[in-house]
């Protein structure tokens, strides 16, 4: 069931993404959350909302899938970190082939001690992987592998 | 090509002269072509990436965002980051005539797979509110791929049957209707598409049409704008369903669409003159048929 995130819930999110990556969330958007079993999916929708329009038809989709919060980790998703440009923690510079490499679903070499969800970018090109000790492994879903 | 005498006896009659170049332009695959994105990427940063591939490209005359290339680069990082999307150079002139307007709320009522859907969005640049209805909910999945895909954040899906969406009662400033068709002008791609031609299943789609046109049409608001388009060629799918929508709904006034460099011909009936029939060989690309109509305001007297 989606649902319109709260003031609190809100500030929780933006708490959040600030810690992690040091990116403040434009909270003049909407945002929607969904529960599923893997976590709680995050999507932000920035054109006119009209609650009346969903009491009267029924949706399946609002939105872009943003992230996914997975207890207390935020994981955005390709496009999430692609709106993420002004992020700045957890942010590492790579090149056009660890980046291809990730969108392949494989793992590269963890260089630096970095932990965690990070983000990869190699000019305007991202991806996302999570970190351990001697690789950082691919977090792009299945569908958006190449 | 496959045999299909009643496709062919038609076609005869429908295009005369031209039916021997029609005919032929079926043998060929349309040149491939890709819309840059322009929520991510701008035309000249997906011109190096195709340059540094060595695809060649060209600039396509009637859309801003739209490459020929001369091979469809399908596999490149940037193709799954969203930065462009493959699609038919004919169909992006069916966003462009109804030329959304960031702010304005804009419904697709057969949407997927969603290249018109995503170019609506790019046009709206990400506001105003997107409605992209389907009814098939297979077809859902690539649907919100591709909205996903092309960063698009301003739409919303719903899978309602569109023949019955005008009962929710809610109005749109501009409406794309690009509905099921027999597809003549993608018979190129697919044998099928001759082979399973026939003037019933024609009849049958032109009667479905209909029934989708006009509940598009009583979704506008006034002074709105519907865009109706087919991939295909018969005037039963075409003329006849816009001359329906003229004959039976109220305040409708066929509009002419203005596109530079989109080689076209005109409606093939004294009403439907300002639409624009686009066979395969005109431009290298699929066939398609355009239509714009607008609900105006009722005369009032003073």
């Amino acid at each position: 069931m989606r649902r319109e995130l709260d003031h609190r819930e809100l500030e929780e999110l933006a708490g959040l993404v600030e810690r992690q990556f040091g990116f403040s969330l434009d909270k003049k958007m909407k945002y929607f959350a969904k529960g599923e079993k893997e976590g709680k999916k995050i999507f932000l929708f920035t054109g006119n909302w009209k609650p009346e329009t969903e009491n009267r038809i029924p949706i399946e989709w609002a939105g872009l899938h943003f992230g996914t919060i997975i207890g207390d980790t935020f994981q955005p998703s390709l496009d999430g970190a692609f709106l993420m440009q002004k992020a700045g923690k957890n942010i590492l510079q790579a090149n056009r082939q660890e980046v291809e490499e990730l969108m392949k679903g494989n793992e590269i070499e963890n260089s630096g001690r970095h932990a965690g969800v990070v983000i990869l970018r190699h000019k305007d090109l991202v991806c996302v992987g999570v970190a351990k000790e001697g690789e950082i492994a691919s977090l792009t879903s299945k569908s958006r592998l190449i | 090509m496959i045999y299909n005498r009643e496709f062919e006896f038609y076609h005869q009659k429908l295009l005369g002269r031209e039916f021997e170049e029609f005919v032929d332009s079926l043998r060929f695959k349309p040149k491939s072509a890709i819309r840059v994105n322009t929520l991510k990427a701008g035309v000249e940063r997906v011109e190096k990436v195709l340059y540094e591939n060595r695809i060649e490209y060209a600039r396509i005359p009637w859309c801003p965002e739209g490459l020929w290339v001369d091979l469809e680069p399908s596999s490149l990082v940037e193709h799954q980051l969203g930065f462009y999307y493959i699609q038919d150079a004919v169909s992006m002139a069916v966003s462009l005539a109804l030329d959304p307007k960031p702010g304005e709320e804009v419904l697709d009522l057969c949407a997927a797979p969603g290249s018109k859907t995503t170019h609506l969005a790019a046009l709206m640049q990400n506001e105003g509110c997107l409605l992209a209805n389907e009814q098939d909910y297979r077809r859902i999945r690539a649907l919100v791929y591709n909205i996903q895909r092309c960063g698009v954040s301003n739409a919303v899906i719903t899978r309602q049957d569109g023949v019955k969406f005008d009962q929710f009662g809610v109005k749109f400033d501009k409406i794309l209707l690009d509905v099921p068709c027999s597809d003549v002008g993608r018979a190129m791609s697919s044998r099928d598409v001759i082979r399973d031609w026939s003037k019933g299943k024609v009849i049958r789609l032109s009667a479905l049409q209909k029934r989708l046109a006009v509940a598009a049409y009583n979704c506008l608001k006034e002074e709105g704008v519907l865009v109706y388009s087919t991939c295909t060629t018969s005037i039963e799918e075409n003329e006849q369903v816009v001359e329906h929508i003229l004959d039976s709904c109220k305040n409708a006034r066929l509009e002419r669409i203005k596109l530079s460099g989109l080689q076209s011909k005109k409606g093939l009936t004294d009403k439907t003159f300002d639409c624009l029939r686009i066979l395969p060989h005109y431009n290298n690309t699929g066939g398609y048929f355009i239509a714009k109509i607008r609900k105006c305001a009722p005369f009032k007297n003073k």
